[in-house]
């Protein structure tokens, strides 16, 4: 992770950017190259939810950004792929930046080769972002802390019902388990939606 | 109880199928909430919905990367609001209406192509004091095709995790609505003035309480 980034969970980046709708304002977004399409594609959901108006545009040069924005209204929402972008096209944008100038949201998903090419070759253009530069913090630091919320949630069905898991589990096999919402849950959580019997 | 086989049969085939994955249904009932807590409905402030609605489904996560990759949604999940709380306790993080009121809920669902389907749920709300019932709490089933007579699958407890009463089906949104909007006094009239019955069940019920747990018990409760 780039120095001055700050970890963000997509749907928390997504949060900031609905939170900054209504005025101009230009985020930066970094994820390593394997995670790239997966993390916009997540971007892009989690955003439209709330901004349906959201454009997406992945685009593969400078110029097709510009033309992108040229041909949205600037107070349309967009997210950007701009992962392919290198030292010349950042310079490019950094010529051209009173024609990104927007009045909506701009979100920009990168690389962080890509972040240090825009930090180098583009410094009045990101001088826009400021403080606003987050990075995903990857898929294994997301499963840990996905794996810590499920376990206390086993942890609180344990509490409630008495059960371990090796029980609930017996049960399940034996069609014996009570049908309660819970045991449910339960057999998920523990990766065993193929015992629910339904 | 077999005379209401023929009615949880009525029950049982409103479809709670709904088209789109289970992320979907997770930020269809974040955004629901979201709503809400713009219209001050929920006291609840929208980072912390954000923070409270969750999906959790069944792969490891070697698969769920490669089912994202190709864009693929299948399997069991659950989607929670609120921290697991069968013991009530307000210490755990919950939805808070602007009346008072709280709730926390989960819903178990299965994912195919294009569509899920809800298998169980489970909401409950607590009341404010004076508000009828301590708590309501809608349950419905996981299916049993074994051994469906004389089982309530759907059903609503008010007040007791004893007692049943059978309920509609209703689709996550159809229940959000009904605790964020419904289940609340009537706010064109003064609440009515209760009977002798209710005085007395309640003070009977109050000494019963006590005489369970000792009012040492119920002081640190409260």
């Amino acid at each position: 992770m780039s120095p001055g980034t700050r970890p963000l969970e997509p749907m928390e980046f997504a949060l900031r950017c609905i939170a900054s709708q209504g005025a101009a304002a230009y985020l930066i977004y970094l994820a390593s190259p394997a995670d790239i399409a997966s993390v916009f594609g997540e971007l892009q959901d989690e955003l439209t939810t709330a901004l349906p108006e959201i454009q997406a545009v992945k685009s593969s040069s400078a110029r097709q950004l510009l033309e992108a924005v040229a041909a949205h209204d600037a107070n349309v929402p967009l997210l950007v792929d701009a992962s392919a972008y290198d030292a010349e096209a950042w310079r490019l944008l950094d010529r051209r930046r009173s024609s990104l100038q927007r009045s909506g949201v701009t979100a920009i998903m990168t690389t962080t080769d890509s972040f240090d090419a825009l930090m180098r070759h583009a410094p009045n253009l990101m001088s826009w972002f400021g403080g606003d530069v987050f990075a995903f913090p990857g898929t294994e630091v997301l499963e840990r802390r996905h794996a810590s919320l499920r376990e206390d949630r086993l942890a609180a069905l344990r509490a409630w019902s008495g059960l371990t898991d090796a029980e609930v589990l017996e049960q399940a096999r034996a069609q014996t388990l009570p049908r309660d919402p819970e045991y449910a849950e339960w057999l998920v959580l523990l990766g065993r939606g193929d015992l629910l019997n339904a | 109880m077999r005379e209401f086989d023929e009615l949880q049969s009525h029950v049982l085939q409103r479809s709670l199928v709904q088209a789109g994955s289970a992320k979907d249904l997770m930020r269809t009932v974040r955004n629901q909430l979201l709503e809400a807590s713009d219209r001050t409905k929920l006291s609840t402030p929208p980072q912390d919905v954000y923070g409270l609605v969750g999906l959790s489904d069944e792969f490891t996560p070697t698969l769920r990367k490669a089912l994202q990759c190709a864009r693929v949604a299948l399997g069991a999940f659950v989607v929670t609001g609120g921290e697991k709380n069968r013991g009530r306790s307000k210490d755990l993080r919950h939805f808070k209406r602007s009346d008072g009121a709280w709730f926390d809920f989960s819903i178990v669902g299965r994912g195919y192509s294009g569509f899920v389907e809800i298998l169980a749920y489970t909401y409950e709300i607590r009341l404010p004091v004076g508000h009828g019932a301590p708590f309501v709490r809608f349950d419905l089933n996981v299916p049993d095709g074994a051994n469906q007579e004389g089982e309530l699958r759907c059903h609503v407890h008010i007040g007791s995790d004893d007692v049943r009463i059978p309920a509609p089906t209703m689709t996550p949104r159809e229940m959000l609505a009904l605790f964020i909007d419904g289940i609340c006094a009537a706010s064109n009239r003064d609440g009515r003035t209760r009977t002798a019955f209710e005085h007395q069940w309640f003070a009977e019920s109050h000494r019963m309480l006590a005489g369970d747990s000792g009012v040492d018990g119920l002081r640190e409760r409260s």
